[in-house]
């Protein structure tokens, strides 16, 4: 039996392994953080922001109205799915999303 | 009896402490940082609009454009009054309401034989028994709040039952660890909920001032296999079990200028609160918070001190802690619940049956290293790793003894163990053997994880694991992960209070666990799971309570979940 369990992990630890290069993070937050904050600066023009400071409906809807085009347009910027991830990447992390905790975390 | 200077000064420190809180609070009250720009800019429209309507009075305007200006001046009020409404909504409506639901299906198989009461050896068959589709609830009503920018309040209240139960978890000698985290009744109870309160002495200096029941359950890396963010303060491998207490933390991050680094000190303590009866027995003749019960387990302190930081750019980016528990006096077990147990703790001198030993079993210290890494190197894969050391100093036992002076035909005998009676009696009088016989399962001496009061000792567990999204091309593939901990004969975990209803992690001996979980929707997550600790030793009476005893258990637990947050 316990030969069994180790072959068990054992074939699992090379499934992780042989699909690592298969499974690509969705880049959503990589993308925010280049794309977006090479303007929305901390102390820069242009305010800097996280993504809580939406809730998930708000950024559905800045997304479907293209609202960032009222004050610049970044569809040169970013592809499609570019900005799909960043949305995604948004509504998960949005003001209404799960938060983490601990003592005398902000 | 505490002197009442040392009272007036201990008085005198918190007031002086409450004072360097408030100078260097610099307390701002939440107001709605976006409606109040928009209120101004319809302030402006509304000037605007008035300065029209000047004009119009000097200048007459035609009708069309007099009825024009009029409906915007009616269209300007109305956005107004509703934006008012929405800000006074917004400073009112401070609390945040979250829940969750979770049915769970569990499967168990134990196999292993029973041993003769606190020996190492084994009696009758191998046993082999398996419970089938044991289902629970849990209900978790979260709350939260921003109360002012440097005030913070988080709870979580928490329902757990079998289904269609309403049980008492009748594990009253560690349920001040874990009463909310089994099985239960129908009754909401407290899980967490504390007041963070955010201060900076100095520029350099942010720190955090924490009270209540803390968030000290839901250890990492449970946050992989619940797919949550971080819950907790400290690894699960570190402690994992309901704490009150008050917390101290450091914001290191100006200081050293590495993200999200910090030092974090609590102390914890449970308090006995001398309850008279428990399940029907009575455990004291005494009644009131101010009487003294002698036989009362004392305050057991826990003092954790945690140092962490995160390093986004180290080998993938890591989350590093190091967290130091202490036990400063392990008080000695009352285990006056226990009907067996209960005779030898009859508050009367002249009884047969006694305990004795000194208040403290002796002092703990537990080390421990925890890394985590969420998108290692920027793939779907994220992997932890744990290694704890643990040290006991023994100091005492508690022993469970028969005063042979005190039978009702009195033996001219010192008092001696209650289990060895019996053969060192057995000639003084047949009257007595069937008694004594009995007694041959009293418990060994109870120490700091000995049955000797002298030995120290020292342990370790190490726990691994990872978690990868399976490649499938869908929106959000499902997660497989694997977890391995291995913790050694005197290994203690203080993680009665894990999530997994095996407590894996206080398995001295292994603990394989591999589970896939599928986000159905970003509310909506289904696990199943597959869970095997293979006992090399038991837990003998729980907590650090005896000598961990040898055993051949093999328990599996197979289940499957479905979670619900909104």
């Amino acid at each position: 039996m316990k030969q069994t369990l180790h072959i068990l992990v054992f074939g699992s630890l090379c499934f992780m392994l042989l699909w690592v290069p298969y499974s690509m993070a969705s880049n959503g937050r990589s993308i925010y953080l280049n794309k977006c904050g090479s303007c929305h600066q901390e102390g820069g023009d242009v305010e800097a922001f996280a993504p809580s400071k939406y809730a998930s409906t708000q950024w559905r809807r800045f997304f479907r109205r293209n609202k960032h085009k009222r004050k610049k347009d970044i569809s040169e910027l970013f592809t499609k799915d570019e900005l799909e991830q960043v949305k995604s990447y948004l509504i998960l992390h949005a003001a209404d999303s799960d938060q983490p905790e601990a003592v005398g975390l902000k | 009896m505490q002197h009442p200077s040392k009272i007036f000064f201990l008085g005198i420190m918190m007031l002086l402490f409450v004072f360097e809180l408030s100078l260097s609070a610099g307390e701002k009250y939440v107001t709605p940082d976006e409606i109040v720009p928009i209120l101004d800019e319809i302030d402006k429209l509304n000037n605007r609009l008035d300065e029209l309507g000047q004009q119009q009075d000097s200048e007459k305007l035609p009708e069309k454009d007099q009825q024009s200006l009029n409906f915007l001046k009616q269209d300007m009020s109305e956005l107004t009054e509703i934006l008012e409404r929405v800000e006074t909504k917004s400073i009112v409506d401070r609390l945040e309401i979250g829940a969750e639901i979770r049915t769970r299906i569990d499967w168990y198989d134990f196999r292993g034989r029973d041993n003769k009461p606190f020996t190492n050896d084994p009696q009758g068959e191998r046993l082999h028994e398996r419970v089938h589709l044991q289902p629970s609830n849990r209900f978790r009503l979260n709350l939260r709040t921003q109360i002012s920018d440097n005030l913070k309040f988080t709870s979580r209240l928490t329902m757990m039952h079998h289904w269609s139960d309403d049980d008492f978890s009748a594990y009253p000698d560690v349920n001040f660890l874990n009463s909310t985290r089994v099985p239960g009744n129908l009754n909401l109870k407290v899980e967490r909920a504390y007041v963070d309160y955010f201060f900076q002495p100095h520029e350099l200096f942010p720190m955090a001032f924490t009270f209540g029941k803390l968030p000290s359950t839901d250890g990492l890396p449970t946050d992989l296999r619940e797919n949550t963010p971080r819950k907790s303060t400290y690894p699960a491998i570190a402690y994992n079990v309901e704490s009150d207490g008050i917390a101290m933390s450091l914001d290191l991050e100006p200081l050293t200028h590495i993200p999200q680094t910090a030092a974090r000190t609590i102390v914890a303590l449970r308090y006995d609160d001398h309850e008279k009866y428990f399940m029907g027995n009575e455990l004291s003749d005494k009644s009131g918070v101010y009487r003294v019960d002698e036989k009362a387990m004392d305050p057991v302190y826990f003092l954790v001190f945690q140092l962490e930081s995160h390093f986004p750019d180290f080998f993938g980016g890591l989350l590093a802690m190091m967290n130091v528990l202490y036990i400063p006096q392990a008080p000695k077990p009352d285990f006056r619940y226990n009907d067996i147990l209960a005779p030898f703790y009859e508050d009367d001198e002249k009884a047969p049956l006694s305990t004795r030993g000194e208040d403290s079993l002796g002092y703990l210290t537990k080390y421990t290293l925890f890394i985590e890494s969420k998108q290692f190197f920027g793939f779907n894969f994220d992997w932890f790793a744990g290694l704890s050391y643990l040290r006991t100093h023994a100091k005492s036992a508690t022993e469970f003894i028969l005063k042979p002076r005190n039978l009702d035909t009195p033996i001219d005998l010192d008092p001696l163990l209650a289990r060895e009676a019996y053969e060192l009696l057995k000639g003084y009088g047949a009257t007595y053997e069937k008694e004594l016989e009995s007694l041959k399962n009293a418990p060994t001496p109870i120490g700091l994880l000995n049955n000797d009061g002298r030995s120290s000792h020292d342990a370790h567990c190490i726990h691994v694991g990872g978690r990868i999204d399976v490649p499938i091309p869908m929106k959000q593939p499902p997660k497989f992960g694997v977890e391995y901990n291995h913790g050694s004969r005197y290994w203690s975990n203080f993680g009665e209070a894990s999530e997994d209803p095996l407590h894996k992690l206080t398995t001295r001996g292994e603990a394989w666990d591999f589970y896939l979980l599928q986000p159905v929707s970003r509310f909506f997550i289904m696990r199943m799971g597959y869970t095997v600790t293979l006992h090399d030793y038991d837990q003998n009476l729980s907590f650090y309570y005896g000598e961990p005893l040898a055993i051949d258990h093999k328990i599996t637990n197979m289940y499957l979940l479905m979670d619900a947050k909104f």
